[in-house]
């Protein structure tokens, strides 16, 4: 009777111990499958199917405004010429906040590519991200500068020239890129050099997507003065409106111009001269490609400020 | 020697100690007489010789009592077995540290063997000598409730003359019994309590019972429903998130984005004020601004009258706005542009724009309205505008470039309350944090019609504090930006532009704008 009195607390407990992770099986199963939760937290529900309602009201305006603007873009041509900024960045404190209101400004232009030159000998994760974050199209170079070029700590900085092997790299890539292009050298495109610190205002996209050469406008904030600017004289450039060293070939400043993508790959050796001296970079690379009056003003005949060049202090 | 029994009667007669010489004696008489009595389990001799060096033992009694249950007290299905031998090895007799004796030695290691049988059976060789005393137990690996007591006397015949001499008995009887706790036990114990404690904390972090229905899916969010029981609270932020991010990333170039019933309205505050820069620094902050969806812009200007420069920029960007103005009298004002901190910049216009808040807004709205310090020189990211949306009374985030620090933050505790800041200059500030380093609920600023920053005696750097410790206590503070380790707001500085070539020959024309 004992043995019989011991096998069965044993098989008590070997069922109990049988039911117990059945039961804990079943309920870990239960963990992943989607529940019927109507009955608790209603309000919490009710705001969520609101919300997606709401959600897909707004992608229907969207989805009626864009087909409301396809068929006038179609009629006038197939696609607005894209526009090639250039930036050259380097690291610094305040290099992604820079770079975060330029990608917020260059968000409103539609066909933009955005292409960003690091100095530094690799890509680094700060900018990789926020390129990917912003949204845009872009590409993500990277061309060291060599050390003698650099500025060091202390010096000024109108001391040695900034960004040159990094807008280079800019134009290389994109002769390199656009050759490989269906289409070859009838592409439309405006190429644009944007520094990071300086201000855009929306409008100089739309004034320098139509250039056929090179386009020309004030720049705010520049040149020791309020701003610089090419003066018009019948519909031509005939001089620079600038307070230092006006007599360069090109007086105005990275920001005050763009070139058609059709001039750059026509010009496979144009490229900014880093042994130019101080102020004549924007000369060295315009002066292969035009002549002054070739020129073409923007913005109302250059007398509306659309750049201006306010450099950023921590 | 040895000899097996069959089963065991109880004990009857306790032996042991030996004080009791009479007792022994008698029995060790009885014992040998009746060799084989049923209830012995051994019958061993022992006598000691004193030359020899050899001495057996006479094991009368044995008994061995195992209780199965209560009832069954008395009976015994082991059988047990003991033996005595005297240790050998190659015909020499070894002492009870198993090496050789010596001829002046008259001691001698026996080994007692005890054997319970048929369940575990278990060995237990005990040495023992005459002289010393012996302790010997016995373990076993029967089920819990064994008990066994083992009475053996040692009955010395004819040679010992004291009684005295020969060792005492000692034994275990409690070891054996129910609370030692064996390991099959603990394992079965964890086996049978871990499943219920699995279950019961994964249920309690559910809060929600029935976890046995499936439900519906709607798949048109395109997120997934899969955790939806155990992130309640986090879908609601994640369908806002959704919906801006529609918002911003398909509204194709539109601008502003198309305003949404549900977002909770963002009230940028910017007292902006003549100066060079002020046209770049507005048109930036436009370009921003133009992509956070339900955002009211109060732009309030330290002038006379509205100038048109803002005015037209205002307009031509098309945001929902509000322009005010008001100018600081001159008393107030910055002499020229030195930063001193001392006199506090923009606070008269931001007092104006809570002020017109306050009249604009009473406090029975459903929908909650966000109001945030924006100056204008400063870089937002837009994630931050996300963030702060979800404020319920003030929240709080880093701010990089204040203080003379990379960034500033708020310190945050494992239970996701601001306790303290982390700065250099003067951490001990009731809020040690920027202007753009907080955004406060509406409601909240109507609810206390009082609070506005302080203008006068107002120490550098407590600006902030002197508005927000009207509002709120350090322990309402809400972290935002992944418990303030992200920084999404830069307070950049404009440099201030090198205007020496003005006003030289025919510098410039005055009616351009910039």
């Amino acid at each position: 009777m004992a043995t019989r009195m011991k096998l069965k607390l044993k098989t008590v407990f070997v069922l109990y111990f049988m039911v117990s992770l059945l039961g804990l099986v079943y309920a870990l199963m239960q963990l992943g499958q989607r529940c019927d939760c109507t009955e608790h937290d209603l309000p919490k529900d009710r705001t969520i199917s609101r919300l997606r309602g709401e959600l897909h009201r707004l992608q229907e305006q969207m989805r009626k405004s864009e087909a409301t603007k396809q068929p006038q873009k179609h009629a006038v041509k197939p696609s607005p010429p894209t526009i090639f900024v250039i930036t050259p960045t380097y690291s610094r404190l305040v290099q992604k906040a820079e770079l975060t209101r330029m990608s917020q400004t260059f968000l409103h232009v539609p066909q933009l590519h955005w292409i960003v030159v690091e100095d530094s000998p690799h890509k680094t994760p700060l900018v990789s991200d926020l390129l990917v974050k912003s949204g845009l199209a872009y590409t993500h170079l990277h061309m060291p500068t060599a050390k003698d070029r650099k500025l060091q700590e202390g010096d000024p900085s109108w001391l040695k020239p900034r960004g040159v092997e990094q807008r280079n790299e800019g134009l290389r890539w994109l002769r390199e890129d656009r050759r490989a292009q269906p289409g070859g050298e009838s592409q439309q495109g405006v190429v644009y050099f944007a520094d990071d610190d300086n201000t855009y205002s929306l409008q100089i996209f739309e004034e320098m997507r139509s250039t056929q050469r090179v386009s020309v406008w004030p720049v705010g904030l520049v040149g020791g003065m309020k701003y610089e600017r090419p003066v018009v004289e019948g519909g031509k450039v005939v001089r620079f409106h600038t307070g230092w060293r006006p007599s360069r070939p090109f007086p105005m400043d990275m920001a005050g111009f763009a070139v058609s993508l059709k001039v750059v790959l026509a010009n496979p050796e144009a490229c900014f001269d880093g042994e130019a001296p101080m102020g004549f970079l924007e000369s060295s690379f315009l002066q292969g490609l035009v002549t002054m009056d070739e020129l073409e003003p923007k913005a109302d005949n250059c007398s509306k400020g659309l750049g201006s060049d306010p450099a950023v202090e921590v | 020697m040895a000899g097996k029994a069959g089963y065991l009667s109880s004990a009857s007669r306790p032996l042991i100690p030996s004080t009791r010489k009479d007792e022994a004696h008698a029995d060790s008489r009885s014992a040998e007489e009746e060799k084989y009595r049923a209830g012995t389990i051994a019958r061993v001799t022992a006598e000691p010789q004193k030359n020899s060096s050899s001495a057996e033992l006479n094991v009368v009694d044995f008994t061995a009592i195992q209780h199965l249950a209560e009832t069954e007290r008395t009976e015994s299905n082991v059988d047990t077995a003991a033996s005595l031998k005297p240790l050998q090895k190659d015909g020499q007799r070894l002492g009870s540290d198993g090496k050789e004796l010596q001829e002046e030695d008259d001691c001698a290691g026996f080994a007692l063997n005890i054997a319970f049988t048929p369940l575990e059976t278990n060995f237990q060789e005990i040495y023992f000598d005459l002289k010393s005393s012996v302790n010997f137990t016995v373990e076993s690996n029967v089920p819990m409730r064994t008990e066994a007591k083992i009475t053996a006397s040692y009955n010395n015949m004819e040679n010992i003359s004291d009684f005295s001499e020969r060792p005492h008995w000692k034994w275990h009887d409690s070891g054996l019994t129910l609370e030692m706790p064996k390991r099959r036990d603990i394992v079965a114990i964890v086996l049978i309590v871990l499943p219920w404690t699995l279950l019961i904390t994964v249920w309690h972090q559910s809060n929600i019972t029935p976890l046995l229905a499936t439900r519906k899916d709607d798949r048109r969010d395109g997120r997934s429903n899969f955790r939806n029981t155990f992130a309640f609270k986090e879908s609601c932020s994640l369908q806002n998130r959704d919906i801006v991010e529609v918002v911003r990333t398909e509204y194709v170039y539109s601008r502003p984005p198309p305003c949404s019933d549900f977002l909770p309205t963002i009230h940028v505050i910017t007292p902006t004020y003549s100066r060079p820069v002020q046209k770049a620094e507005l048109t930036r902050l436009a370009n921003t601004l133009l992509h956070v969806p339900n955002l009211h812009w109060i732009l309030v200007e330290d002038s006379q009258g509205r100038t048109p420069l803002v005015s037209s920029l205002l307009l031509e960007t098309g945001l929902n706005y509000t322009h005010l103005n008001v100018e600081t009298p001159r008393n107030y004002k910055v002499r020229g542009d030195t930063r001193d901190p001392r006199i506090p910049r923009g606070t008269i216009q931001r007092n104006l724009a809570l002020r017109w808040l306050r009249e604009t807004f009473t406090a029975n709205n459903s929908l909650s309205r966000i109001v945030y310090f924006a100056d204008d020189d400063n870089t937002y990211s837009l994630e931050l505008f996300e963030e702060m949306r979800s404020t319920r009374k003030v929240s709080v985030w880093p701010v990089a470039f204040v203080g003379g620090l990379r960034f500033e933050s708020p310190k945050v505790n494992t239970l996701g309350k601001v306790y303290g800041w982390k700065t250099v200059f003067d951490p001990h500030r009731p809020f040690a944090i920027d202007m753009a380093g907080f955004a406060v609920n509406l409601h909240l600023i109507l609810s206390k019609p009082q609070a506005y920053f302080k203008l006068r005696g107002v120490k550098g750097g407590y600006q902030e504090s002197s508005l927000l410790k009207e509002l709120v206590t350090l322990s309402d503070l809400e972290p935002k930006a992944a418990n303030c380790t992200k920084v999404l707001v830069w307070h950049t500085r404009t440099e201030k532009p090198v205007l020496v070539n003005e006003g030289k020959k025919g510098f410039t024309d005055s009616n351009v704008e910039i």
